[in-house]
């Protein structure tokens, strides 16, 4: 069989493309193009996005399709506060805060999205509170002194 | 005699298209790494996971076999489609891994090999220049205090360092001081000195840090130009390696796979390195001594 051959899922691809463009270019050429460019286009489209938002809006470089890990601290040094009736809190620490694992693991990954407010409205919710204080913080490590601190990325009321 | 048996059977599947042993080297880190993973919306996941399982009693040859890969790439895709941010990047470099078998696929051995070796080319080359451009940009990575936070806390000593009693306690008690900060609140704006430090060592993981970003753009563009040659290959090998001992993470396996097609046939020794570096990755990953 010949590489010309036109009956699997790539060849189908390849068909679809050349079909769409017929009557308009040289289609040989533009499917060939376009076969090459999906994968490379999407990657950087992808890339690009998370990009944008982990420099606008503290999503972690070790999520979104990015290829950012091991370029910043893990998302485990950023820790959520919890302001509310019982206290100020870790939402991390002791078992009684448990169950906000998952909301606040999404939270802390991506601060200033809807997760926070999802996170935010089960605890009031669990907690039969109208109002709560949330604050993000993240580890900041000084390899001169080998010091560490901590920096504070989202503080707001909900 | 047993030697020779082996030999025999692995020319069986060396003497496959690279499209096809691409496939079965693929399907062999899937298995490894979704058993591991967590999916949600089982009404559909799990008649997905059926489906992909019947598949393979329907046509186990998996160069031929689109159902399975169709259904593997939905199940990764519905893990974005339930929240984007949560899956780890190499989620994402799977994806475009499936996505480049199914462009790759033909009746045609020869197109399907041709057109693999581009794919996989372009996203071992992206892959690594990528992850060097994010580095680059990251000011917490370029300064050093990536590097020597990771390895302060033991973040990055899980083969060798910190087998070594001595490291092990001092690494330990580096993260009974980060507890200890992490459990107070932050508005005191607390500062605390890690124990045992590596003394002037700033500079040291400075250039350490650049010189990662350097090979991982340089082995990034260099992938356009000579993914083919053999040292390149073995120069690669060797950094991957290197990788996987300072950090196990599954991915590396990924990376070796998308570099196999590039192998040249003809050099067996190559061939049978890759195959076993790749192989002990997988086992390590089953045996939760590697990340997925």
């Amino acid at each position: 069989m010949g590489i010309g051959a036109k009956n699997d899922f790539g060849d189908f691809i390849d068909s679809c493309c050349a079909f769409s463009f017929k009557k308009t270019v040289d289609i040989r050429g533009v499917k060939a193009i376009g076969i090459k460019l999906i994968l490379p286009v999407l990657v950087l489209l992808v890339a690009g996005h998370q990009y944008y938002t982990a420099k606008n809006h503290s999503l972690s470089k070790w999520k979104g399709g990015g290829f950012g890990m091991y370029s910043e601290l893990h998302f485990g040094a950023r820790d959520i506060w919890v302001q509310s009736n019982s206290g100020f809190y870790s939402i991390f620490s002791g078992p009684e805060n448990y169950k906000y694992r998952r909301y606040a693991n999404k939270a802390r990954i991506h601060p200033k999205s809807g997760a926070m407010n999802k996170l935010a409205e089960y605890i009031k919710a669990d907690q039969r509170l109208k109002k709560i204080r949330i604050q993000v913080w993240e580890l900041v490590f000084d390899p001169e002194n080998f010091s560490l601190t901590r920096n504070r990325l989202l503080d707001d009321d909900y | 005699m047993i030697i020779e048996r082996i030999k025999v059977k692995l020319n069986s599947f060396l003497t496959k298209t690279h499209y096809e042993q691409v496939c079965l080297l693929l399907f062999a880190f899937l298995v490894a790494s979704l058993t591991k993973s967590n999916f949600s919306y089982h009404f559909i996941s799990v008649p997905i996971m059926v489906i992909a399982i019947s598949s393979l009693f329907i046509e186990f040859n998996l160069a031929k076999n689109k159902v399975f890969w169709c259904a593997a790439l939905l199940l990764i895709l519905m893990t974005l489609i339930e929240d984007w941010t949560l899956p780890a990047n190499h989620d994402y470099l799977l994806i475009y891994f499936i996505l480049a078998v199914l462009l790759s696929s033909s009746k045609n051995g020869e197109l399907s090999d041709h057109r693999i070796a581009y794919h996989t080319m372009c996203l071992f080359a992206l892959t690594f220049l990528l992850a060097g451009v994010q580095k680059l940009l990251s000011p917490q990575f370029m300064d050093g205090s990536f590097l020597s936070f990771a390895f302060h806390t033991d973040n990055f000593n899980s083969f060798i360092l910190n087998k070594i009693p001595f490291l092990s306690q001092e690494f330990h008690e580096n993260e009974i001081i980060l507890k200890e900060l992490l459990s107070t609140d932050p508005n005191l704006e607390k500062i605390a000195v890690l124990g045992y430090q590596l003394k002037e060592s700033q500079l040291i993981f400075k250039y350490v840090s650049w010189g990662v970003v350097g090979i991982e753009f340089l082995v990034g563009i260099f992938a356009f130009f000579k993914m083919k040659s053999q040292l390149y290959l073995w120069l690669v090998l060797f950094f991957l390696v290197l990788i996987f001992f300072v950090r196990p993470e599954g991915f590396i396996c990924v990376m070796l796979i998308l570099a196999w097609p590039h192998l040249p046939k003809k050099n067996s020794t190559l061939q049978y390195v890759f195959l076993t570096v790749i192989v002990s990755i997988l086992s390590l990953i089953i045996m939760h001594n590697a990340y997925r």
